[in-house]
């Protein structure tokens, strides 16, 4: 199972800046599970949204979807209509060929991640290796800032190259080994628990 | 300025406290109550959708620490007031636009005490502005 945690609604409202018709798109399987990115995340996301948009007097129109997987073409397919109709989908489930960094920045690569497709985990690529579409470590293999490349390009989002990604904490990432999560807002605190025992 | 509106999200259990034993109401306005089977039925987006329908401030009314009817539906929604301001921050909104209160169904004088607290402190606020969470 995949373990999801929203992004600060600072960062998220930076991200959609300048966008007038968001659809707010959640799936219902491992991120619902872990309330960040179901059904009701999407509602609360939804309306954050809106609240800030409508206090600095924007236009923004906001719309809510769930899919049963995000991950699956054909629950997706299910939604074309709402995403051809938006002007950005502010998708809160996860993502494949993931490399567990723990902080991500697909907003500025594309969709396509860095850290699993490059096989230096290159934040600001491509390195000098990169020829003919293809990785210097193998020639079989593509170049994952060439397909960021290309993949800004389809976005017309080129511009995005120019976003220097800072060096990172490499703290929250998947070779930290196990930890805990705990969302405050759902866990059962020691009050709750104990007044289910006087039941 | 206009006189401020806020939303009163009131467990049904507690709402006797609006009232005296006499059966007079409490004067309410400016309040928009919305009664709830349970504090614990109140959740973010209720919550954030009143201030973005215009409330100046929400507050939460729930029964006291063990008195919750449904055993905890007082600390669920604690909780959930909790994450609203939290959100509200992130947002660069004031995070003390919300806020939560425990009464018992006879505080009538408590409750009203705080309702008048939170109208004044949303005068002198003012409708809720962007960046005013400083942040
Ligand atoms: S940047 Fe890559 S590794 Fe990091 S969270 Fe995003 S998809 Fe996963
Ligand atoms: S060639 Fe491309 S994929 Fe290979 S290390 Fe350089 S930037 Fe990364």
């Amino acid at each position: 199972m995949i373990i999801a945690e929203r992004k600060d609604l600072k960062q998220i409202t930076e991200m959609l800046e300048g966008r007038k018709r968001v659809l707010v798109a959640g799936c219902r399987s491992c991120v619902s599970i872990c309330h960040a990115g179901g059904e009701k995340e999407v509602a609360i996301m939804a309306e954050a949204l809106r609240l800030k948009a409508e206090r600095e007097g924007r236009e923004m129109e906001v719309s809510e979807v769930a899919v049963e997987r995000q991950c699956e073409k054909e629950w997706v397919r299910g939604i074309e209509r709402q995403v051809a109709a938006g002007d950005i989908v502010l998708s809160m489930a996860c993502v494949e060929k993931c490399g567990g960094c723990g902080d991500c920045v697909l907003h500025l690569t594309g969709g396509v991640c860095p850290i699993a497709r490059c096989a230096k985990s290159l934040l600001n690529g491509p390195c000098g290796g990169s020829q003919d579409g293809r990785c210097e470590v193998d020639r079989e293999t593509p170049c994952g800032w060439e397909q960021i490349y290309q993949s800004l390009g389809r976005l017309g989002r080129l511009d995005l190259l120019e976003v220097n990604i800072p060096p990172r904490s490499w703290l929250p990432s998947r070779s930290g080994g196990p930890r805990r999560t705990v969302r405050p807002s759902v866990a059962k605190g020691a009050e709750e628990r104990a007044a289910e025992v006087r039941r | 300025m206009s006189e401020p509106t806020i939303a009163m999200f009131i467990c049904r259990n507690a709402r006797a406290a609006l009232t005296s034993a006499d059966g007079t109401e409490m004067p309410l306005a400016g309040v928009q109550v919305i009664e709830l089977p349970c504090s614990g039925r109140v959740d973010e987006v209720m919550v954030l959708r009143a201030l973005r329908q215009g409330a100046w401030a929400a507050i939460v009314v729930a029964c006291l620490d063990g008195n919750c009817r449904n055993l905890t539906g007082n600390y669920q929604a604690r909780k959930r007031v909790d994450e609203v301001r939290s959100l509200l921050l992130q947002l660069g909104l004031g995070p003390d636009r919300v806020k939560m209160f425990s009464v018992a169904s006879n505080q009538r004088a408590v409750l009203a005490e705080a309702v008048r607290k939170v109208m004044d402190e949303a005068r002198e606020r003012g409708p809720i502005r962007i960046l005013e969470g400083d942040r």
